[in-house]
């Protein structure tokens, strides 16, 4: 689904992060990608969706052996690859409801029937007990961080694609934050998706049948393994890594 | 002859007077008089014809050039019914300016080319008339505390024309009895990832009348750059006559610019609090007052005569 | 855009043929007259014409704000009259005019929701009608022309002393030459339910409008008006000044809408204020998207527990500049004044708020706290915030905020991710950030805004 060969990426103010990133993500797969503050986890999942803010100097990014690269961000997400944020932008004055409406719209080739639209958020906002005028609320603006993790994971479910990329880097003390985010994965998984989690905390993978554990350090992948593998990090740490 | 002071960079409807500053003056001439000084050299000379944008400079005046290395250097000038007209150009790393004397005549313009922070503080008093000039043409932090007397004109004016530069000025003013102050303050932000402020903290009292005008003026291609200016001033009489015009005007899209202006009595809350530990109403207030004031205060890299400015604070309070 | 709302773009361009027009270029003391004798005034309309005329003469122009020297008052024609008398009935009004009001809903919109509704045509009020129960309730709107004639007593009562006729040079212009607008009385203890509406345009080529509207709303009464004004794209400089001067007594709510959508050629003039009497209140709504300039500063004067709110938008886009705000005068004490004020340049349109608050020396415990927001869409516009302010007491809270804002990257980033493109996402930025202004127009303006914003977006982004 994913393959991601020899990346080599730097922020644009000129400091060189990703150092030949080697991937492969097939359908149906959960992916974990953990490593120490500063190796490159967030600049990833930014340089897969195409932030401006950074600038690929070589390698490739195929999904669904198309280059994806050059694409511009939208694109990407309509091609089917969605991203959590970390920290998501609040945006004043623009209701959930709204912008879910339009964003499903804008990745859906053919006209999105309202009714079926209005029923799938209701489930999920059910299935997340999420209360109904949520929805009602400004996007993020003054969100807890529950409330805007669960709105990343309604956004998720409402959205649904092929494949999700979790930036959990900053959620791995949070206990509630990691229910609703395995919880959410849980729902969102089949066996035609994929999931990747950034995390560098083990906690969020307790109640998932993860299947590939990859280290990241210094902007490479440098193990891969199963989930042992992360348990084993989360007993001894990053340091027999880092040399 | 009646002179037209401190004009805003734009103007805006003239029924409330904010525009500029009329005044009836005589210019009294230049008189020499030594500085006294601490840990600067200065060259001083008379000069002729001299431009000058802003101000009030009259054709001969005394120049000074002031230089200094580490140390905080020290430029004072007292004079008890006394007159200067000065150019003050500061090379110099930290250098405090002060101006002391009663029913002086001050005018001065103040041009920094140099500093890490030029503190200039005008504690002339009774029938003292000042007009004080500054212009800071490069980052220093520039502290100005105005206590002056019967009339105090004053006016900021700096250019950040270089990248990632930063450009702060702080202002204490105070006002009482029939006093006018006319005060304005100009930041003009033309590079990149500049950031500059202008924080303004005053009190006012019995009949004194005061108009502050204030612009953070972003320039087309200060992308990046972020600007914001305060004024905070409290009234402590019903007689006071205060203008304010804090203007942002903007030129570029990527940028931050914020101005706040707050005006009012003072906080009764904090009024009844110290009161009812035994303060009196008037300690209380002073205390107030100066609690606004002491974040500007502590820029003063002098804390003897940082004490100073607090007694003829509280004294004229 | 998937989300855009289908209208007729190009309702807002339909032009009337002209014909049976008498234009009248200049402005003589010949001119003034024959205004009024075509009106047939009572002389004291004719005095207060001619005193005007002698200040607009003397005068001068303002020398601040926008530059409004390609103003030449000999070119534009002062006054259009079309031989058309004011009716009550829809079917009366000329085939081509009902065809514009036609498409711009106006009839329909009346059938709704609107207690009453006024169209004025150039200089001529068109159409006035307002229900039969309101009228038994002793309310009255009508066309100002008629209500010098059927209330007398009334018009010069208020006529001229809200807005006197030298205020500045351009009322005193409105004032030589008035013609056409709204007059509403709302007797006491009446409480409108639905909106009065009265609609302007300006057809003509070159057309000056100098409508007056004259509103009492009388103690514990409440009326909320309506005024929405547009005139087809020329190319000739047109002049809109128009008075509006409003009488809100004791414990009486007025608010007063306005969405401006002149073509990109008019220069509007607009003079604004209101008297709000002892506990009374004052609601401004404005929403500014056309016109060349606009110099417009609604002005609230108010009494002890007055209050006065504003909710203000302007959009200005390529060669418009957009000079608005307000001015407060605070005389009486505890008044209480907020305002909130949102502005969006592009393509070098320049938008400036512009505030002068007086607080006097009466007007002790009066809390003032006005918000300027701005967004700049490009570096070629721009967007300056002049608020002055004089305070004439010691307890008086001001306060004043204003920021610059701009599209971050990183929202549009975020918005992109889920699909949404670059355009699409700056405008659900824009919509969201005019958001708290349109949510409290009437709805059919919101909508119509939210028009209005994405056709300003739409091609802005490459």
């Amino acid at each position: 689904m994913l393959v991601i060969k020899n990346l080599y990426a730097k922020a644009k103010d000129g400091k060189e992060i990703l150092k030949g990133l080697d991937l492969e993500i097939k359908k149906g797969e959960i992916h974990v990608i953990m490593g120490p503050n500063g190796s490159g986890k967030s600049t990833l999942s930014n340089v897969i969706l195409n932030n401006p803010k950074y600038e690929i100097t070589s390698g490739e990014i195929y999904f669904e052996n198309e280059l994806i690269n050059n694409l511009k961000t939208n694109e990407i997400a309509k091609k089917g690859i969605f991203m959590s944020f970390q920290t998501p932008v609040e945006v004043e004055g623009v209701k959930i409801s709204e912008f879910l409406k339009t964003a499903k719209n804008s990745i859906s080739d053919e006209r999105v029937n309202l009714f079926k639209f209005i029923t799938n958020l209701e489930e999920n906002m059910d299935k997340l007990s999420i209360k109904k005028d949520f929805i009602n609320r400004e996007l993020n603006v003054g969100f807890s961080g529950g409330e805007k993790k669960k709105n990343e994971i309604l956004q998720l479910l409402t959205l649904n694609p092929k494949l999700a990329i979790l930036d959990e880097t900053d959620s791995g003390l949070d206990i509630d934050a990691i229910k609703v985010v395995s919880n959410g994965i849980n729902l969102f998984k089949n066996e035609n998706n994929s999931v990747i989690i950034i995390t560098h905390n083990a906690k969020i993978l307790e109640n998932l049948k993860v299947d590939y554990v990859h280290v990241l350090v210094n902007g490479k992948i440098i193990k891969t393994g199963d989930s042992s593998l992360a348990k084993e990090i989360e007993e001894n740490g990053y340091s027999k890594y880092l040399k | 002859m009646e002179y037209i002071l401190n004009k805003t960079p734009i103007r805006t409807t003239n029924n409330f007077k904010v525009n500029d500053l009329k005044l009836d003056l005589d210019i009294i001439k230049t008189k020499f008089k030594d500085f006294k000084t601490k840990n600067v050299n200065i060259n001083t000379r008379i000069e002729n014809n001299f431009e000058s944008k802003i101000g009030l400079l009259e054709d001969k005046y005394l120049f000074v050039d002031v230089f200094n290395n580490n140390e905080v250097g020290y430029l004072e000038y007292d004079f008890d019914n006394d007159y200067l007209t000065s150019l003050i150009n500061v090379n110099a790393s930290n250098l405090i300016i002060i101006f002391k004397g009663d029913n002086a005549f001050l005018n001065t313009k103040i041009v920094i080319n140099k500093a890490k922070s030029v503190s200039i503080v005008n504690l002339t008093s009774k029938d003292s008339k000042s007009f004080i000039s500054i212009e800071n043409n490069t980052n220093s932090i520039v502290n100005f505390i105005e206590l002056g007397g019967k009339i105090k004109v004053s006016n900021y004016y700096s250019v950040i024309n270089e990248e990632n530069s930063i450009n702060t000025f702080n202002s204490i003013y105070l006002g009482k009895e029939d006093e006018v102050l006319d005060l304005n303050y100009y930041i003009g932000f033309n590079n990149k990832n500049t950031k500059g402020s202008i924080n303004v903290e005053g009190v006012l009292l019995d009949n004194a009348h005061k108009s502050f005008k204030g612009t953070i003026d972003f320039y087309e291609g200060s992308k990046g750059s972020s600007g914001d200016e305060l004024e905070n001033v409290v009234l402590l009489s019903d007689k006071v006559i205060s203008r304010s015009l804090p203007m942002l005007l903007c030129h570029e899209e990527d940028v931050s610019g914020t101005h706040a202006v707050s005006k009012g009595k003072i906080d009764e809350e904090k009024l009844f609090y110290l009161m009812s530990r035994g303060l009196s109403e008037k300690e209380s207030k002073i205390m107030i007052i100066l609690s606004n004031f002491n974040k500007i205060l502590d820029n003063i890299p002098d804390i003897n005569l940082k004490n100073e400015i607090i007694n003829e604070i509280s004294k004229r309070l | 855009m998937k989300t855009r709302i289908e209208l007729d773009d190009n309702i807002y361009n339909k032009k009337v043929k002209e014909e049976s027009v008498s234009k009248i270029v200049g402005l003589t003391k010949e001119i003034v007259e024959e205004i009024s004798k075509e009106k047939d005034e009572p002389k004291w309309v004719l005095d207060i014409r001619l005193k005007a005329l002698d200040y607009f003469n003397k005068l001068p122009m303002p020398n601040w704000g926008p530059d409004l020297s390609m103003l030449n008052l000999d070119e534009i024609s002062t006054y259009v009259k079309r031989g058309i008398n004011t009716s009550d009935k829809w079917e009366d009004v000329p085939e081509e005019i009902k065809n514009v009001f036609d498409k711009l809903g106006i009839p329909e919109a009346e059938k709704k929701s609107l207690a009453g509704v006024g169209a004025q045509f150039d200089s001529e009020m068109v159409y006035h009608k307002v229900q039969d129960d309101l009228k038994k309730q002793g309310v009255i709107y009508c066309n100002f022309d008629t209500a010098i004639k059927e209330y007398p007593d009334l018009v010069k009562e208020y006529f001229t002393k809200a807005v006197p006729i030298m205020d500045h040079k351009f009322i005193a212009l409105h004032y030589a030459l008035f013609s056409g607008g709204s007059f509403v009385y709302i007797p006491k203890g009446v409480h409108l339910d639905n909106p009065l509406q009265s609609y302007f345009r300006l057809n003509s080529k070159g057309a000056g409008q100098f409508e007056h509207t004259l509103i009492i709303v009388e103690e514990d009464s409440y009326l909320e008006f309506i005024e929405g004004c547009s005139a087809p794209g020329y190319n000739t400089l047109n002049l809109h000044a128009g008075c509006v001067e409003l009488f809100v007594k004791k414990n009486a709510l007025l608010r007063f809408s306005t969405i401006e959508n002149w073509s990109k050629n008019m220069l509007n003039l607009n003079t604004k204020k209101a008297y709000v009497d002892e506990n009374g209140k004052i609601e401004w709504i404005m929403g500014s998207f056309g016109s060349k300039i606009s110099m417009l500063y609604p002005m609230s004067i108010l009494e002890d527990n007055a209050k006065c709110e504003m909710t203000q938008l302007s959009f200005a886009g390529k060669g418009q500049n957009l000079d608005t705000g307000l001015k407060v005068v605070c005389n009486g004490k505890n008044t209480s004044t907020v305002v909130n004020s949102k502005s969006i340049s592009k393509d070098g349109g320049i938008c400036t708020f512009r505030s002068n608050v007086l607080v006097n020396k009466k007007a002790s415990n009066s809390k003032l706290s006005l918000s300027c927001e701005s967004l700049m869409l490009d570096s070629i516009s721009r967007s300056d915030t002049i608020p002055s302010c004089t305070i004439l007491n010691d307890d008086t809270i001001f306060s004043h905020e204003a920021k610059i804002g701009k599209i971050s990257d990183d929202t549009i980033f975020y918005l992109m991710s889920r699909g949404l493109s670059e355009e699409e996402a700056k405008s659900i930025i824009v919509r969201g950030f005019a958001e708290p202004i349109s949510k409290v127009f009437p709805v059919e303006y919101a909508v119509e805004m939210n028009r209005l914003i994405n056709m300003e977006l739409e091609g802005t982004i490459g």
